[in-house]
């Protein structure tokens, strides 16, 4: 990835979850483990436009799922999560991050169709698998790991 | 005045956060009714009465642009106003759906201002 898109995703991502989750996100220097509190999710969004196409991808521990989810439905619900609320919160952020980060890299002319955000469980390998590619960002929010990476082919 | 609002997104999680904006930002809000899709929408909206939609784009089953259209062909439903929350920021994509007739886009993350904003603007002065 491009620094300068680096920059700009890492500027997008910070700003999505502290608006959006009150998370704050710090970048680490090296891939990080995998969460130790169960299975990693992974959400992801898939985007075109006439000129590029591409996905964002971003892995996360279940308490940050879950810590994601009770900051956006408030204090009254934290013990009483819906079901499929960790997943939906992985959802929520990558399609979020996704529609504001086409706008930064590539201002607001170009339109993008957006596909509708998927989550699933990976393994700690899978995890481990991601984390050491050279594309992806490896960061930290309230303690937990967390990675991202964006993939854009031109043309 | 209490407004009944739909508001329709394929997350839950947004569906609750819409509902919670709505009640700080001081609207008073008779009753809420959700759904997950454009089809589940269009469901509530024969069988309620609704004043105004807060509506998703992407969204699995039927899309945002698909149920605003059948609204619009619809007399009986094509003048309730339409507000669209979404990630999508291109401006040939709001000039798309300004031309569909819809009111307003509000881009998320949203605040709360943006909604009393919405709702004056498009429900109390019709009162």
């Amino acid at each position: 990835m491009e620094i300068a898109n680096k920059h700009a995703f890492l500027e997008v991502l910070s700003e999505i979850l502290e608006q959006f989750a009150f998370v704050f996100v710090e970048e680490e220097p090296g891939p990080v483990d995998p969460p130790g509190d169960g299975s990693p999710l992974l959400a992801e969004i898939d985007f075109s436009s006439t000129s590029r196409s591409g996905r964002l991808v971003m892995a996360a521990s279940p308490s940050l799922c879950a810590e994601v989810a009770e900051n956006v439905l408030g204090e009254d619900d934290q013990g009483h999560l819906p079901e499929d609320a960790r997943r939906n919160a992985l959802q929520e952020v990558v399609n979020i991050a996704c529609g504001n980060l086409l706008a930064r890299l590539y201002g607001t002319e170009e339109m993008f169709e957006l596909s509708v955000p998927t989550c699933q469980e990976i393994s700690a390998e899978e995890w481990r698998e991601m984390g050491e590619s050279e594309d992806v960002i490896s960061l930290s929010a309230e303690e937990e790991p967390l990675l991202a990476r964006l993939e854009v082919e031109e043309g | 005045m209490a407004y009944n609002v739909l508001i329709v997104d394929d997350s839950v999680l947004i569906r609750s956060m819409v509902a919670k904006t709505l009640n700080i930002a001081g609207i008073h809000v008779g009753k809420h009714h959700y759904a997950g899709n454009g089809q589940e929408a269009l469901d509530k909206l024969e069988s309620h009465w609704i004043d105004i939609v807060f509506a998703d784009i992407n969204m699995p089953v039927m899309d945002g642009i698909q149920l605003i259209d059948t609204m619009r062909a619809r007399d009986h439903l094509a003048d309730i106003p339409v507000v669209v929350i979404s990630t999508e920021q291109s401006e040939e994509r709001i000039q798309e759906l300004r031309a569909k007739g819809v009111r307003d886009y509000l881009k998320k993350p949203f605040m709360p201002e943006q909604f009393k904003e919405v709702v004056a603007k498009y429900l109390e002065r019709e009162d």
